[in-house]
């Protein structure tokens, strides 16, 4: 199996199986687009760090014989859960800052499953909090008065079903 | 590194994921930024069942005009059994500017429907004609609804065993002339020819709208305004049409001027064959009967190129002692990989009766030319529903009539796969497989569930259930939704009439 190497955003070299780079739709066209033979030069990926990177890879062994995603959306089905595989669930146990550097990283690399993953993350962690609860989770600001926040729940409300 | 430095499209995936309202609500009031994102989830689509609660939507919308903006999908079932009216003014869906699936039932479709509110609907409706108009090819542009995608209109009328139940428009309605709409649908729609009109007026429409798709329900359409409707579309692919099912007793008769689609062959080739280098679906049903004389269909489908399922009822019937059926001509279209045949009577189903079905339909040429393809032809045969009973009268075995079929079917090369000695040479191909190397056979049942179509709010329609599959080695199905990958379909047998459930498990 051939192996190349990637170049992270401060400069560490990471030896990697193509087969699990590829997983990576933006590595695997730019393999193609060379013909494939990048044994001797590191492919830079200046927007990601080696630590995210590295976090990256792991999830791209873990997941390196899963079957393709399906060609046509069907966005349906995918909206209808947020259940997450349990080593998925794991490997998402980590901080805010390095879980949006992940969901930045996949959308960079164009790692749909990853990207999926990390997004159903972050809406459990939406879902079935108050407001106050949601702010507190992403330390957001509160720039509404207690007002307007009250007009905005009521203007809402009724939409609940 | 806060939430908020992600692309908003990133974000917006996320709530994406959110499918509660109480949550998005709850997000909204968390601050400005989510406030906008979630309500472009929570504005996003609306299904009314109430006149009032359109109210609501006023009163927000008024607040905060962007909220509009949001609004992709709206629904207003106004046939909902528990349906009362209000006086709330309906959304004016020109102010939409984003909208893309629009739903329209009127309140009078049901038995339930008062007729006190005719009035007020047909206000509404003449409401709703108007802002089509604006949209459609009738006025210069710019028009609104430029984002519409699929509409469907049950506007069925007041009234039941009358032709009330029919609401009357013609050929140059706004609806077939919106240019940008993609899928319509509507029911009980009665749409003749507009007499008078400047000449080279429909000429002019031709090849100018973007329909794919068009599904006319319970619907009686003259001849002339189905040729003319059928010319606007650039490239149809999908075309359903079902006269009503039941025989009304004052529905508008021929006579008076109102000739019915499915008795003019050869209009009704020649409008289809407008669409002949796009279609791939076509459905037709000629449900009605004794009205008028119904002998020979010939359908002359030979140039559709595309065309891929073809859907027809009722195969055959007696007419005032005259035997009526559909039949293809000469030509069968080339790509024609599915057949489906409804209203088929198991009865009829002796020797005779399968060979007259595969040489009316052409079925050896529809299989030998699947074959050159590479592909696997299949005829679904939906039977027609039996009372008791008729089963106890006939009292012939389901079983040997489908067999009969079979036989007709195969022509007698009927592959009796548990004969066939496997073969197992580098791995072989186990017996299962074997079947799937022959045309398929499908017989069906459903069961009646006490509403007409169309099926409106709440109504379910009645599920297809396989009896039978020539490509299962149990071929009269214990299960019968056990069919594609064994995964059940769904879990009841609603489908089944107890009457039918016995005919075929003996």
């Amino acid at each position: 199996m051939s192996t190349i190497k990637l170049l992270s955003s401060d400069n560490a070299e990471l030896a990697v199986d193509k087969e699990v780079a590829e997983r990576s739709i933006l590595i695997k066209n730019m393999l193609e687009d060379v013909g494939g033979d990048m044994s001797d030069q590191a492919i830079p990926i200046p927007n990601v760090n080696e630590a995210v990177l590295r976090k990256v890879i792991e999830w791209c062994e873990h997941h390196k014989s899963d079957p393709p995603p399906p060609a046509d959306e069907d966005s349906d089905s995918r909206k209808k859960s947020t259940d997450i595989e349990e080593w998925d669930q794991k490997f998402m146990q980590v901080d805010q800052e390095m879980l949006f550097e992940i969901i930045l990283a996949a959308n960079y690399l164009d790692i749909k499953p990853l990207l999926d993953v990390g997004c159903k993350t972050v809406a459990n962690m939406i879902k079935g909090k108050s407001p106050e609860e949601i702010r507190k989770t992403f330390n957001i600001q509160n720039d509404f008065t207690p007002e307007e926040e009250d007009q905005i729940r009521r203007e809402n409300e009724w939409a609940e079903e | 590194m806060p939430l908020f430095s992600l692309p908003t499209e990133l974000i917006l995936q996320v709530l994406s994921y959110i499918q509660d309202r109480k949550s998005l609500v709850s997000l909204a009031c968390s601050c400005r930024v989510f406030q906008r994102m979630a309500e472009a989830y929570l504005y996003s689509s609306f299904v009314f069942l109430q006149r009032d609660e359109i109210k609501l939507l006023h009163d927000s919308t008024m607040k905060d005009p962007r909220r509009l903006r949001y609004i992709q999908a709206l629904e207003q079932r106004f046939s909902f059994h528990l349906h009362t009216d209000g006086e709330a003014q309906l959304i004016d869906i020109c102010t939409l500017p984003n909208l893309r699936n629009f739903v329209s039932e009127s309140p009078l479709g049901q038995y339930y429907a008062s007729k006190k509110h005719l009035e007020q609907w047909k206000v509404d409706k003449s409401g709703y004609l108007e802002t089509f108009k604006r949209a459609s090819l009738l006025t210069e542009g710019p028009r609104p609804l430029g984002n519409l995608r699929s509409l469907i209109l049950h506007w069925t009328g007041a009234g039941d065993n009358s032709r009330e139940r029919f609401w009357q428009d013609t050929d140059i309605c706004p609806i077939f002339l919106m240019p940008a709409l993609e899928a319509l649908e509507i029911s009980c729609g009665l749409i003749v020819r507009q007499r008078d009109k400047p000449a080279g007026l429909i000429e002019g429409f031709k090849n100018s709208t973007n329909l794919k798709s068009l599904t006319l329900t319970e619907c009686l359409i003259d001849h002339g305004a189905l040729i003319n409707i059928l010319s606007y579309p650039k490239a149809l692919e999908q075309l359903t049409i079902l006269e009503p099912m039941c025989d009304w007793i004052d529905a508008p008769q021929p006579e008076e001027g109102l000739p019915l689609v499915f008795i003019h062959t050869d209009s009704v080739n020649r409008a289809i064959a407008q669409q002949a280098g796009t279609l791939r679906y076509l459905q037709l049903s000629r449900r009605r009967q004794g009205i008028s004389k119904f002998s020979r269909m010939v359908l002359n489908l030979g140039g559709l190129r595309k065309l891929s399922t073809l859907k027809i009822e009722p195969v055959q019937t007696i007419e005032l002692g005259q035997d009526s059926h559909w039949e293809l001509a000469d030509l069968v279209p080339p790509a024609l990989d599915t057949l489906h045949l409804y209203e088929v009577r198991l009865h009829w189903l002796n020797t005779i009766g399968g060979e007259k079905i595969m040489a009316r339909f052409r079925v050896d040429e529809l299989i030998a030319n699947a074959a050159t393809r590479g592909a696997q032809f299949t005829l679904d045969v939906s039977a027609m529903r039996y009372s008791s009973q008729d089963l106890v009268d006939w009292k012939a075995p389901v079983r040997e009539k489908i067999m009969h079929l079979e036989n007709a079917f195969y022509k007698g090369e009927l592959p009796d796969v548990s004969k066939m000695t496997e073969v197992k040479s580098d791995g072989g191909v186990p017996r299962s497989e074997l079947r799937r190397r022959f045309p398929r056979l499908r017989v069906m049942t459903s069961k009646y569930l006490g509403c007409l179509p169309p099926f409106l709010y709440g109504e379910r329609v009645p599920p297809n259930a396989v009896r039978y599959d020539s490509w299962y080695s149990d071929r009269f199905l214990a299960s019968p939704y056990m069919v594609e990958n064994g995964m059940p379909e769904a879990e009841d047998e609603e489908a089944m009439d107890p009457a039918m459930l016995e005919a075929f498990a003996s």
